[in-house]
């Protein structure tokens, strides 16, 4: 399964501990150092997708401030697929870094 | 009006069970995102509504192909049928004169008044026998009709209330918005013929129904489709006008139904490759 960037961070974001919509969010800009962001529309439809396919699972809601919140955790299956898309990255990025190597593009 | 009012408003745009599930975790977390920044409030909003919009298409184009289908020939024999209608009540209120024998009121005001009523109220079977009555009245009021006028006239009613009889109707029609529409339409109606008594049809007035018809994919798509294939079968009644006068507006109708039908056809395909 190829991952588009947003929806990769977002797994990416979710490695260490389960976070809740505005804090992933905050955790894929980190993570991207800002070259990604999503925002709440973009967030939720990858969520309710990575859901759909088993990738993620989300908790009970609860309220901080007045403000409904509920975590998501990635799952056994999900790991296994953002693993598989690391691979396949680092794969591209040695294939291509040889390639300009070769041309001369990159000395190192 | 608080922000938390105005999110709330737009999360009305996702469907009711996403709305149920998870719209307060929406409010809330677009709340967060966005609460030191006018402009990020608007792009989070403005997300939410695309992101909403796309729900509903999913929901809506997942349907099997049959099922949208026999959905929006009904609704498009029963958009043709109150243009009819409408038609007759300015035509009458413009030019005066006797209304014609029973016949002629039967096709021209009660009967597509009660097709419209059965239809609104769900009597899809009610309609489609009227509908068919209908037809065949108008066969015999105007048996001057040339093919091609009697197929741009009677073929899609025809079908239409063939299948409003014999297979059920798969489109949800709940809320305000399944009796909003067939009202916008008609209000239109009126608006549109009045304007053609004196100018012949064209620009943006006339192609309205197929300009709008792609904001209501989402919610209604077999509404929207269906207008638009009304609004086919009315370009088609043009072909048969001689001259020139009606080669731009019908190339236009023509050029925007199959965009209307082509974008349809694109989000279907592009939502089952997600």
């Amino acid at each position: 399964m190829e991952l588009r960037p947003p929806s990769y961070f977002t797994l990416a974001a979710l490695l260490d501990k389960p976070l809740h919509g505005y804090a992933i969010m905050r955790r894929v800009s980190e993570l991207s150092d800002g070259s990604v962001r999503v925002t709440t529309g973009t967030l939720y439809s990858i969520l309710e997708r990575a859901a759909g396919a088993g990738l993620i699972v989300s908790g009970e809601p609860y309220v901080v401030s007045g403000r409904q919140r509920r975590d998501y955790s990635i799952t056994p299956a999900g790991r296994v697929v953002l693993q598989e898309e690391t691979e396949r990255l680092a794969r591209a990025v040695r294939v291509v870094g040889a390639q300009l190597r070769t041309a001369g593009v990159v000395t190192s | 009006m608080s922000r938390g009012w105005i999110v709330r408003t737009t999360v009305r745009v996702y469907p009711a069970h996403v709305r149920d599930a998870k719209g307060d975790e929406f409010v809330g977390t677009l709340l967060d995102a966005s609460e030191d920044s006018a402009v990020a409030f608007i792009k989070e909003l403005a997300s939410l509504v695309v992101a909403g919009l796309l729900s509903r298409s999913r929901d809506a184009l997942s349907s099997p192909v049959n099922q949208v289908v026999s959905d929006l020939v009904r609704w498009g024999a029963v958009i043709a049928i109150g243009r009819v209608m409408v038609g007759a009540i300015v035509t009458e209120a413009s030019w005066g004169g006797a209304l014609g024998g029973p016949e002629t009121i039967w096709a021209a005001y009660i009967a597509p008044a009660l097709i419209l009523i059965a239809f609104i109220s769900h009597h899809d079977k009610a309609a489609g026998i009227t509908g068919l009555s209908w037809c065949v009245t108008e066969f015999v009021v105007y048996p001057q009709l040339s093919l091609n006028g009697w197929i741009a006239t009677l073929l899609l009613p025809l079908i239409g209330c063939g299948v409003m009889i014999f297979v059920p109707r798969h489109e949800p029609d709940r809320g305000r918005i399944a009796i909003a529409i067939p009202l916008l339409a008609f209000a239109y109606f009126v608006l549109n013929e009045v304007a053609l008594v004196s100018n012949p049809p064209s620009g943006v007035g006339f192609m309205l129904p197929v300009l709008v018809a792609p904001l209501f994919v989402p919610f209604k798509p077999a509404c929207a489709l269906g207008t638009t294939l009304a609004w086919l079968f009315l370009a088609a009644s043009f072909l048969a006008v001689p001259g020139d006068h009606f080669t731009l507006v019908r190339a236009q109708m023509f050029g925007f139904a199959a965009m209307v039908f082509g974008l349809a056809v694109f989000a279907r395909l592009a939502l089952a490759r997600e």
